[in-house]
């Protein structure tokens, strides 16, 4: 399963015009609940909807587009990370514009974003806007699961519009907080705000899952409200500005994240003759193969499993991190040699890299050797290993790595088994720490 | 007479190779062109009537040119000549054919130590080069199998031992043949199978360093040996050339190997300097290749001791993500 983030391709269409509806007066304080109808609530949202493009300055043409939501009468807007992207990292080839409901339209500027959470805050040109409130219960996570929601935005361009669905609470399995939609979103609708029966903000439209129907994923208000009162970013924007801010903000949360998988540990999996490590942590989906049933009759059984975090950050386009991986795959001969077994392994079980991506990365700097962890423990001695460990520097984010390392089992002439765990968009140290621990618990069983 | 010690005729080719020589008991032979000399000389240029070499009444042995309109020309005074005397050796040329003339009397230089070859020997020289051939095309032939074998993760295919069997070998005696040529339009002698045995001795020598080289990287862990291989065989590809002018002719060996020597480091330079990007590809594939357990002869690192490695590789990753991007790097579609 992959998720596709929602709308940040799509360009083109035509905006047909809107008609400037009737202004409801803001929204009351008192917290009293507006007619949970559609209709009511398109409606009383619309003035507060804006359109957010992202313009080639040299050509004034449409980059991408998607949505976003007033948060105050001065002009204060939020919508997605990954709407404003291109404008962030390269604010001299890329502006950013916004239209109204009525169809007025102005200059945006990026005042903070979140990259974690894939939302910016973005200052209107002018103010004097009606405006969203954040809904309680979603600030305080208190939603009932059911309750019908409201995603609204511009889907595909073509013009404000409101879609039903149900909240079904948190994601499960998932170290990034989100909340399951149970509801349509279309590509534009990213950025735009998903309302609870209240009118209130409940969430922020971020994704939905291909290969799937009407399951969708929204940001929690909680941390749209916690994005208003970030510190600024500096004037004027730099692409080098904007990158060195992602690079710092994903170091700190991929630091909660390893340190997170550490504290969960990880359970020892037989598989053959050794005990390989899993993590231990819920977040991780897993999918198994194998060759035994491959044509003609295999000399050699492969079976191989592989446990992802499903974890991707959106930085660029092209640019996606944050994940961790652990594979595994178990070999044993059938009617080979050790000479023939060994080949047989070689092939199957090697780390490559992408080519295609060295706008982004450096090319991968390798070590390789026999390593052979601890002594025998009374139980489970540890096997010989041949581990190899490639890592490339990100060359926009300071300090931050793809890290994938290799371990083969080196004590048997007919069986083995390959271990690889792969890290994107981490500290050469939270990497080389985990995956150290990981090694030592890579075991023979007893 | 026969009172005179014999001597010998050698027909030499133009780079002094003999071509045929033969044994004289008589006092006197002629030699030339016509059927009624006693030696036959097929080039067009020499004589009917040539060259007459007879002894005197004191026993000295005599060259004498009959006359003939290309006259004979001393090589060793390098000039015409109607009479020359036989010393122990005399030699000459006629048309475009080189007469040696040597008496019984003539001392050859002791023979040559096998454990140190000097201008002219090659160490082929003592299987014969017709053994010394079928040798290594098939330890060529055996080795590739052998490794085709090993390295055999499916089902049995006769195609897998195609290459190393029959094109491989088939290439080979195409290239020697192709040296025979050169060889056999420079000198009398093709030296067919010492072309064929060089490029045999060649090719498994490539197939050697391969194996060499696997084995090191899996066996002492040492990867960046990879790195010198194609260096290697450039120097091999260089000695190769090398070994096949040599057949050719083995008078200009300094100048040849000043030559090839020279080109090999150019086309060592030229790889070198290519090698920057070629290396960045090549390394998207990380593979130490395998080998059974038991050929492992470097006691294991801990881990510790393995990561604080890996650290060192920051400094110049961070040197790297500087410079302007040429091609790829690693990302995490590595699984399989």
């Amino acid at each position: 399963m992959r998720f596709l983030v929602a709308c940040f391709t799509f360009a083109g269409a035509a905006v047909a015009a809107m008609a400037a509806t009737p202004v409801v007066p803001p929204v009351a304080t008192t917290g009293t609940a507006l007619s949970a109808s559609a209709e009511a609530i398109y409606r009383d949202a619309k003035p507060r909807l804006l359109q957010i493009r992202t313009l080639l300055n040299s050509a004034s043409q449409k980059s991408s587009t998607g949505s976003g939501f007033l948060v105050n009468a001065d002009g204060l807007a939020i919508t997605n990370y990954h709407v404003v992207s291109q404008h962030a990292l390269e604010p001299q080839t890329y502006r950013m514009e916004y239209v109204s409901a009525d169809g007025t339209r102005g200059n945006l500027k990026l005042l903070a974003f979140d990259v974690i959470n894939d939302l910016a805050l973005v200052q209107l040109d002018r103010g004097g806007w009606t405006h969203f409130e954040f809904d309680q219960r979603a600030l305080s996570g208190n939603l009932p699961r059911g309750e019908k929601l409201f995603s609204l935005g511009n889907p595909l361009d073509i013009g404000f519009a409101v879609m039903e669905g149900n909240y079904s609470g948190l994601v499960e399995r998932s170290y990034s907080e989100r909340i399951h939609l149970s509801g349509p979103m279309n590509p534009g609708m990213s950025g735009g705000p998903t309302l609870a029966a209240s009118s209130r903000i409940a969430g922020v439209n971020v994704a939905k899952a291909i290969f799937a129907e009407q399951v969708s994923f929204l940001v929690p208000a909680k941390y749209a409200a916690a994005l208003m009162s970030r510190p600024r970013l500096p004037e004027p924007l730099t692409g080098k500005l904007t990158r060195a801010e992602i690079a710092r903000q994903l170091a700190a949360w991929q630091n909660g994240l390893y340190a997170a998988l550490d504290s969960k540990g990880f359970k020892p999996t037989p598989s053959g003759p050794y005990l390989v490590p899993e993590s231990a942590a819920e977040w991780f989906t897993c999918g198994a193969r194998t060759n035994a049933d491959a044509k003609p009759a295999p000399r050699a059984r492969s079976d191989s499993s592989s446990c992802s975090m499903q974890n991707w950050l959106f930085i660029a386009g092209d640019l996606f991190t944050g994940n961790v991986r652990i594979s595994r795959n178990h070999f044993k001969a059938l009617d080979l040699n050790s000479f023939q077994f060994a080949n047989f392994v070689s092939q199957s079980a090697r780390l490559s890299g992408d080519e295609s991506n060295a706008k982004r990365f450096t090319a991968p700097a390798c070590h390789e050797d026999m390593v052979i962890a601890g002594e025998p423990d009374g139980k489970a001695s540890h096997p010989r290993l041949r581990v190899m460990w490639c890592a490339s520097a990100y060359r926009d984010l300071e300090g931050l790595y793809n890290v994938s390392m290799m371990a083969v089992t080196q004590d048997r002439n007919d069986e083995a088994v390959a271990m690889t765990l792969s890290m994107s968009g981490t500290t050469f140290e939270n990497a080389s720490r985990f995956a150290q621990r990981f090694i030592a618990e890579l075991k023979v069983a007893p | 007479m026969s009172s005179h010690a014999p001597f010998w005729i050698e027909i030499l080719d133009k780079s002094g190779g003999i071509v045929s020589r033969q044994r004289i008991v008589a006092a006197a032979v002629s030699v030339g062109r016509g059927y009624d000399n006693d030696l036959v000389i097929d080039d067009l240029f020499v004589a009917p009537a040539q060259l007459r070499i007879a002894f005197d009444e004191e026993g000295a042995l005599w060259l004498e040119d009959l006359g003939s309109p290309n006259g004979t020309f001393d090589v060793i005074r390098q000039a015409n000549v109607k009479r020359l005397l036989v010393g122990d050796e005399a030699s000459v040329r006629i048309g475009h054919t080189g007469v040696r003339v040597r008496r019984a009397s003539f001392e050859v230089p002791a023979a040559l130590s096998l454990d140190a070859p000097h201008a002219g020997y090659s160490p082929l020289m003592s299987i014969g080069y017709g053994n010394a051939a079928a040798g290594m095309m098939t330890a060529f032939i055996a080795f590739v199998a052998l490794s085709t074998w090993l390295s055999q993760t499916s089902e049995f295919k006769l195609a897998a031992y195609l290459p190393g069997g029959v094109i491989f070998p088939l290439v080979v005696l195409g290239w020697a043949g192709i040296w025979t040529l050169i060889t056999r339009l420079v000198t009398a002698q093709g030296q067919f199978f010492r072309h064929v045995a060089l490029a045999f001795a060649f090719m498994l020598a490539l197939f050697v360093l391969d194996l060499a080289a696997d084995f090191a990287s899996y066996a002492f862990a040492w990867i960046a040996l990879q790195k010198w291989v194609p260096l290697v065989v450039w120097a091999m590809f260089g000695a190769l050339f090398f070994a096949h002018i040599r057949a050719i002719s083995p008078k200009h060996d300094r100048l040849v190997g000043g030559i090839i020597g020279a080109l090999v480091l150019v086309a060592i330079a030229v790889h070198v300097s290519l090698r920057a990007e070629s290396d960045r590809i090549q390394a998207q594939r990380i593979s130490a290749k395998l080998m059974p357990p038991f050929m492992q002869l470097k006691s294991p690192v801990p881990p510790e001791q393995f990561f604080k490695a890996t650290l060192a590789l920051k400094p110049k990753l961070d040197e790297e993500r500087k410079k302007e991007p040429s091609s790829g790097g690693l990302s995490l579609s590595d699984f399989d």
